[in-house]
């Protein structure tokens, strides 16, 4: 039963990442495969908007970016990720609070 | 006629099938008034055989501290995906943690165990610092901890 749950939360999951991807600044052409998930997190694979391959690992629930590799080729350099300013994932819940929200988000409280 | 008759019993069946799959639990946690830093906590679900199942709260930010928790850490093998989302702030002596979720209606009454695994920075740490059964005649029913806790009540 807890498979069947994990497998529709990840179909919704994947969806909120596709659709973040495309709507992100440095991401075009990004993929994301079935096998392409370790450790419970999205590996994805694309190309940035100068061509270089990047691949980028998230969090599942968070939808954190954890890892980035970016493969230059002989023109690019580091410089257009040097100063990326306010994180992906931070920049869309900015705009759409609602979209990024959690399905079952606990709430918490100390007093 | 028939066919419509038995078209919307499936669906009203369908409906309420899907209502009853998750029932709203308030998990309320208070602390002893210990000499110490703020305590990570873990909450998570086991079965009867003690068998991790799924985190439902870690209080506390920095992983690296999280091997601590030591039954929780070994069920979960402290894999991110199994707490990503689930984390908030250490919970200080005295205070009060309180989290609501949705859990699914197949835990509660089938022998599944809350457990609350516990930690203070050099201090000892607490495996099963609180172990309930989740049934619905423990629901609100406080319980008292074996260490840094003073005491635990579930709502359902």
């Amino acid at each position: 039963m807890k498979n069947a749950i994990n497998k529709t939360e990840a179909k919704i999951t994947k969806n909120k990442l596709a659709m973040l991807l495309i709507s992100s600044f440095f991401i075009s052409g990004a993929a994301l495969a079935d096998d392409d998930v370790d450790d419970g997190c999205y590996e994805v694979k694309g190309v940035d908007r100068k061509g270089n391959r990047i691949k980028a690992t998230f969090s599942p629930a968070s939808l954190k970016i954890r890892e980035l590799k970016i493969k230059f080729d002989m023109s690019g350099d580091a410089s257009d990720y040097l100063d990326l300013g306010t994180p992906m994932t931070s920049m869309q819940s900015e705009s759409n609070p609602s979209q990024n929200k959690q399905k079952n988000k606990p709430k918490v409280t100390i007093d | 006629m028939k066919y419509l008759t038995m078209t919307l019993c499936f669906f009203c069946f369908f409906v309420m099938s899907n209502q009853t799959s998750a029932r709203k639990i308030t998990l309320t946690t208070e602390l002893q008034n210990y000499s110490g830093d703020g305590a990570y906590l873990a909450i998570y679900l086991t079965n009867a055989k003690g068998q991790y199942q799924e985190t439902l709260w870690i209080a506390g930010q920095k992983s690296k501290y999280y091997k601590h928790l030591t039954g929780w850490a070994r069920g979960s093998r402290m894999r991110t995906s199994e707490y990503d989302g689930l984390t908030g702030a250490s919970v200080t002596r005295g205070k009060t943690l309180t989290v609501t979720l949705d859990l699914a209606d197949s835990y509660i009454d089938s022998g599944f165990q809350l457990k609350i695994d516990t930690s203070v920075e050099d201090q000892r740490d607490n495996r099963n610092d609180v172990v309930v059964p989740l049934t619905t005649a423990g629901a609100g029913k406080p319980s008292a901890g074996r260490g840094y806790i003073k005491a635990f009540t579930y709502v359902l």
